[in-house]
Formats: C-alpha cells, structure tokens, sequence
C-alpha cells in the first residue's frame, strides 16, 4: 500500500495554507469560490456544529479501488502503486463517466472552455516521484494534514482515538468507506455531520459492476454458439420439411404455410 | 409563396415545414458556434453538478435505442428464418445505422474532445483488479 493522508478536523484552524499552496503548485489563481472546481482542487470548508467551529478539507480521496478508473471508457484514470489516483489528460476524450462515477463528486469539468478536461486532485504525483510532500501537506502549520504511508498514519490514527476519548468520535473515515480510501479522516463529531457520506459505502463500487462485467465474455461466447446452434437447427428442420414435401409431390406441408 | 433562388437552377420553397426547419437548422448553428467557442457550460448549462444532460439522454440514449430495435430485427429473421419479416430487415437496419449515425454526430457536440472519438477502440481500460 502506499501513501494517503491522515486529516484531523480538530486540529484545522482554516487558515486556508494548503488552498494557497495547491493553488501554487498547480499554476491557477486564488479564488474566493470554497467548492471544488476545476480551480480548486482543494478547498477549506466551514461548519458550526453545538457551537464549535470545525473546518475540514475537501478533496480528492484516492480510493484504493477507484470508480472513476473502473468507468473511464479510455483508461485514462490509474491508481498508482505510491497511492495517488492519477489522470492522464492526453487520453481523455471528456465524456464525463467519471463525474457521474465518483461517489465523493471529485472530478470536476472545465465547462468555459472549447475543449475540455477532466481536474482533479493527484496528492502532487510529481512531488511524490520526488521524494517530497504534496505542496498542501507541507504547506499545513498545525499538522491537521499529515501525510505518509497508509498504514502508518492509520497507527497514529488510532493512537489518537485512543488517548483522547474525550476530544475525538472514535471512528477513522476512509477505512473501509469505498473499499479503503487513501485519505483518512478523524473528528471531533460523526463525519456524516460534515456532509461525508457513509450509507453503503463499504464495498468499493467497482466491485458491483465486475459481478456483472466479468460474465460478459462467457455471455458473447455461449450466447454466440446457442444462436449459431438454434439457427442451424431450424434451417436444417425448414430444409427436410421442403425436401419431405417436394418428395410427397407437394401433399405435405407446406413450409410457408407453416408460418 | 416566396421562392428563394440559389442560382439559376435551383430554389427553394418558402412552405410552412421548410420555415421551421431553417429556423431549428439557425439555432442549431448558433448552439454550434457557442459549444465550440464558448464551451460546453454556455451552451448546454451543464455543471459540475449536472456532468450529462439532455444530449446523453435523447441524442445517446434514443439512438442506441433505435438501432437496437434494427439489430434485434435482424437476428429474429436470420436465425428463426421469419420470411414473413424478411422484406422489412433492410429498411429496419439501415434505421439501425441511421440510429448509430445520429449517436456519432451527437457525440461530436457532447464530447469535450471529439477528435478522440477513436480513443476507446486503441486504449483499452483493462479492468481495475
């Protein structure tokens, strides 16, 4: 397993660094939009909950089995071995499986121009290649994003549900949701309150085609030779039907009559 | 009625029916040049909540739709041997490849790049595990 990020909600201030720095690292302007977009990879968000303030980041999850590769008729999408789900934007032809795939609605579309791309998040794959932490990991002054190996960061994850009891709702989000997800989240409150979801989100989603996809070659073949078979059969019964008719100087049965 | 001359030889009529059609033909024109001048977003009102809209689901979902119908035809009359059906195969399929056309052109507005039209058929998305 490779890299992924553990976020904290309790200990984002929402100082909005890891914004900047994406922004940065991507080449695109500041905005003053908080919605992932085709200009925000990331974005800081706000919610007041029993009168605490919590912020938290939204972004792409890297699931470790991703719908958005699963769907993309021209493989375009690839989840690599060091963890990032990477987009490969010169196979792309833009026809938006993926927007419609993703569970956590992360791909996003370049509507206002004439051709087209899919954007999103890829945890800085250069950087990684690199050596180095994606921009907003580094650029984060509290530690609320961590980053590092997947396993690691579910220990340090743990530990923390463990000696704080009283400080954090003891579930770690992106275990299991969607078939194990490269981000990890731990909060003060449930993670659904934040708008994360969680119903049905414990098998990865490719998971529920392949059922089905993975029988399509045996359903071309055998449906292939059954018709062929079914075909020769009445051809051959429809051929002696004309030959026993023809023999019988037209008494018998008549092969358009029939019908 | 008014006739429209294009050059010597030919003209067109001004009826009811050739009115409406040059008016949809205009507006499909003026939705040509917004689509690939302006973007997908100003001329559809797609966003990023709403990635597929009317395209896929008349232009797509109506042609592949038709064509089914055609190819379902022909099998039935082919492999069951129905000659009673057999002369409406040919107007049935070549609906069928009108159906698929109708996709095809579809798609060429729908798609963010469709030039690469051609890309599914080369690069293959092997499955995922």
């Amino acid at each position: 397993m490779g890299y992924g990020y553990l976020f904290d909600t309790t200990l984002c201030i929402g100082c909005e660094s890891c914004m900047d720095a994406c922004h940065e690292e991507h080449q695109q302007p500041d905005t003053e939009n908080y919605e992932l977009s085709d200009k925000n990879f990331t974005v800081v968000k706000n919610k007041t909950i029993s009168d605490e303030d919590i912020y938290y980041r939204r972004m792409c999850m890297h699931c470790e089995n991703p719908s958005c590769a699963s769907v993309c008729p021209v493989g375009a999408f690839q989840k690599t071995k060091e963890g990032p789900v990477i987009y490969d934007g010169s196979l792309c032809m833009g026809c938006r499986y993926c927007m419609v795939a993703c569970p956590f609605d992360v791909p996003k579309y370049e509507w206002s121009k004439a051709l087209p791309l899919v954007k999103k998040c890829d945890m800085c794959y250069d950087r990684i290649k690199q050596g180095k932490q994606p921009a907003c990991a580094e650029a984060c002054p509290t530690g609320a994003t961590l980053f590092g190996k997947r396993e690691e960061l579910i220990e340090i994850a743990r530990e923390r549900l463990k000696n704080d009891k009283d400080k954090y709702y003891p579930y770690i989000y992106g275990l299991k949701e969607a078939g194990g997800t490269s981000l990890l989240y731990i909060s003060s409150v449930p993670i659904t309150e934040l708008g994360f979801k969680m119903k049905g989100f414990q098998e990865a989603f490719p998971q529920y085609t392949w059922k089905v996809m993975k029988e399509i070659p045996n359903v071309v073949t055998f449906g292939g030779v059954f018709l062929y078979g079914l075909s020769w059969i009445i051809n051959r019964r429809i051929k002696l039907e004309k030959m026993n008719a023809d023999g019988n100087g037209n008494n018998g049965i008549h092969p358009e009559e029939e019908e | 009625m008014a006739q429209i001359k294009l050059g010597s030889k030919y003209s067109i009529k001004l009826t009811f029916w050739n009115t409406v059609f040059f008016i949809l033909v205009a507006a499909g024109l003026y939705s040509t040049y917004v689509r690939f001048f302006h973007g997908l977003g100003a001329s559809t009102h797609l966003s990023d909540k709403f990635p597929w809209g009317i395209w896929i689901g008349f232009d797509i979902l109506c042609g592949v739709g038709l064509a089914a119908g055609g190819f379902t035809l022909a099998a039935v009359v082919y492999i069951f041997n129905i000659k009673r059906y057999k002369p409406i195969v040919r107007p049935a399929v070549l609906t069928a490849f009108l159906g698929y056309l109708l996709v095809i052109f579809a798609l060429m507005f729908d798609l963010g790049r469709p030039y690469r039209i051609w890309h599914p058929i080369l690069h293959w998305n092997p499955p995922h595990y």
